[in-house]
């Protein structure tokens, strides 16, 4: 693209899975200038360092891997002539949506009508959950080794501790236990497991590498390179409990411990985050309280599985489009407000006069539980897990229109059945 | 004497823990129990008689940018033969270019398996 074409209708910022889907559903909507921006050299964003299967099992319908699953959107993208904008690095938002970016061309603004906002998210690091100890060499968050091991070719040490039950760490143990490197443990704070059931199946137990509940790491050991971690078991306030310390020795620690939303840019933007997801507040259209600037994906809410990256981002694009030809959005007056054992509900605003989806998390796992939204959905669930995302259809006709007149709020709860 | 055989199932987020009870003998499951529904029996039977799964893994190129393609069988393999099969996949080397889908190494360990490109190599 040359610095003349300047007449974007919509800029997508990041080419990952979330970004790509917006882009394609944007672009079908018959949008003229579809553009994405993308820092890295390549489409497709962590997808290609996620070479393990179980991605489009739902949107494909199909067991595919990570790039397998980015190829199909990539293709679609290339064939819809859609513009894209590699190597490039934006650096500000502004609320008027004045988009400045860098590349080997130099500094550029663009003034799209529309922007979608598919970042991604970040992982959680040694800093971020302040492990004590030394600071050696040999402590990588799980998506760095995942980086090192599937692209670039390291190996990253011999002996591994893995912190966190997050689905990359486990994904990682397995990896790593097939490339031959000895999985000493994966040690987890919480008195559950943090990924999904098929990864604890297939990735711990396949291999029989130990997991161990309510324990964490309280010392890093080494001064050049980790020589061992302390493992020790955790109170109910996850403090470690004295006296329960144990000494593994291993070369390398692998932190699974979360992923945050990326939202530097949408706060340059003006853009207001919610402080439970730390992504943006969104509507049914997901756009945020900026005009014209709207999110999907992961930068909105961390989810467990691509498919659910992509339909949400659909949403993004498919608004974005309507917005750039000058559709007006029903304004959103209903809030959806997190009730009993609920951490957080996407979007955080509708209108109440058209269909939507809701996405929501639990804090706590539970069995035969019923999830009530306000007084129109109840809905019994046997299971709920904070590592499984729950999403229900909530339609104008059935339910929506029930509301009594003015209503601003609706709770969304989850409580055993018979309280 | 029958032996008790525990299994996670894994086909939806409830994780079942079913216990199958297997005549040592004959190796004939007697029972199965602790599935709360259907798929829950079939997919414990299937864990039990014969595990299996897709291995993803990558093999060497000569490509100096992507020093890595990944790779995945065809088909579900036995669990149990990952870990030799990595061994095999460990010597393969390709030259570019490869399409996505394409056949990297065919038949391995004669188990009529195939080794396929999951990404394209320029």
């Amino acid at each position: 693209m040359t610095v003349e074409d300047k007449n974007i209708d919509i800029l997508i910022i990041g080419a990952g899975p979330a970004g790509l889907a917006a882009a394609i559903r944007a672009k079908e909507e018959g949008v003229s200038n579809v553009t994405i921006i993308e820092r890295d050299k390549i489409l497709g964003g962590l997808l290609h360092q996620c070479i393990h299967n179980g991605f489009g099992l739902w949107y494909f319908g199909k067991d595919m891997s990570g790039p397998e699953y980015a190829n199909r959107f990539i293709n679609m993208v290339k064939d819809l002539g859609i513009n894209i904008l590699l190597d490039s690095m934006v650096l500000n938002i502004t609320p008027d949506k004045k988009v400045t970016f860098c590349n080997k061309n130099g500094v550029q603004t663009l003034e799209p009508k529309a922007i979608i906002l598919t970042m991604g998210c970040r992982e959680r690091s040694r800093e971020s959950i302040m492990v004590s100890g030394n600071r050696p060499a040999g402590v990588f968050t799980a998506g760095t080794a995942q980086r090192f091991v599937n692209v670039e070719g390291y190996i990253p040490g011999k002996e591994v501790v893995i912190l966190g039950s997050g689905d990359i760490g486990m994904i990682m143990a397995r990896r790593l236990t097939l490339e031959g490197l000895d999985v000493k443990a994966v040690v987890e704070v919480l008195p559950f497991v943090g990924g999904l059931i098929r990864n604890e199946v297939q990735c711990l137990h396949d291999f029989d590498i130990d997991i161990l509940l309510k324990h964490t790491v309280s010392w890093i050991h080494g001064k050049e390179r980790v020589e061992g971690v302390t493992i020790s078991e955790v109170d109910n306030k996850m403090i470690p409990i004295a006296g329960t310390e144990k000494d593994v020795k291993c070369d390398t620690l692998i932190l699974s411990v979360g992923l945050v939303p990326e939202n530097e840019l949408s706060t340059m933007a003006g853009v207001k985050l919610d402080p439970i997801t730390g992504g943006p507040v969104v509507d049914e259209y997901r756009m945020t309280n900026i005009p014209g600037i709207f999110a999907g994906g992961n930068v909105v809410q961390v989810h467990d599985l691509v498919d659910n990256v992509s339909w949400e981002s659909e949403i993004a694009g498919f608004n974005a489009a309507r917005y750039a030809k000058g559709e007006m959005f029903k304004e959103g007056k209903i809030r959806l407000i997190p009730g009993n054992n609920i951490r957080y509900v996407v979007p955080q605003v509708i209108s109440g006069e058209e269909d939507v989806t809701v996405y929501m998390r639990v804090r706590e796992p539970k069995e035969m539980v019923r999830v009530k939204i306000g007084d129109v959905v109840r809905k019994a669930e046997r299971i709920v897990k904070p590592s499984s995302m729950l999403k229900y259809d909530l339609s104008h006709e059935k339910h929506l229109s029930k509301l009594t007149e003015g209503t601003k709020e609706i709770t969304i709860s989850c409580s055993e059945k018979g309280k | 004497m029958p032996k008790k055989v525990n299994v996670i199932c894994t086909n939806c987020p409830m994780g079942c823990g079913i216990t199958l009870t297997v005549d040592e003998k004959s190796d004939e499951v007697i029972n199965i129990e602790g599935n709360k529904c259907k798929q829950g029996k079939e997919y414990a039977l299937a864990e039990y008689k014969n595990p299996v799964r897709v291995l993803t893994a990558t093999v060497r190129t000569n490509s100096l940018e992507n020093p890595l393609l990944p790779v995945r069988t065809d088909k579900p393999v036995p669990r149990d033969k990952m870990k030799e099969m990595m061994y095999v996949v460990a010597r393969v080397n390709v030259k570019k270019p490869v399409q996505l889908g394409q056949v990297v190494e065919q038949n391995i360990m004669g188990m009529d398996v195939n080794l396929i490109a999951t990404e394209n190599l320029t």
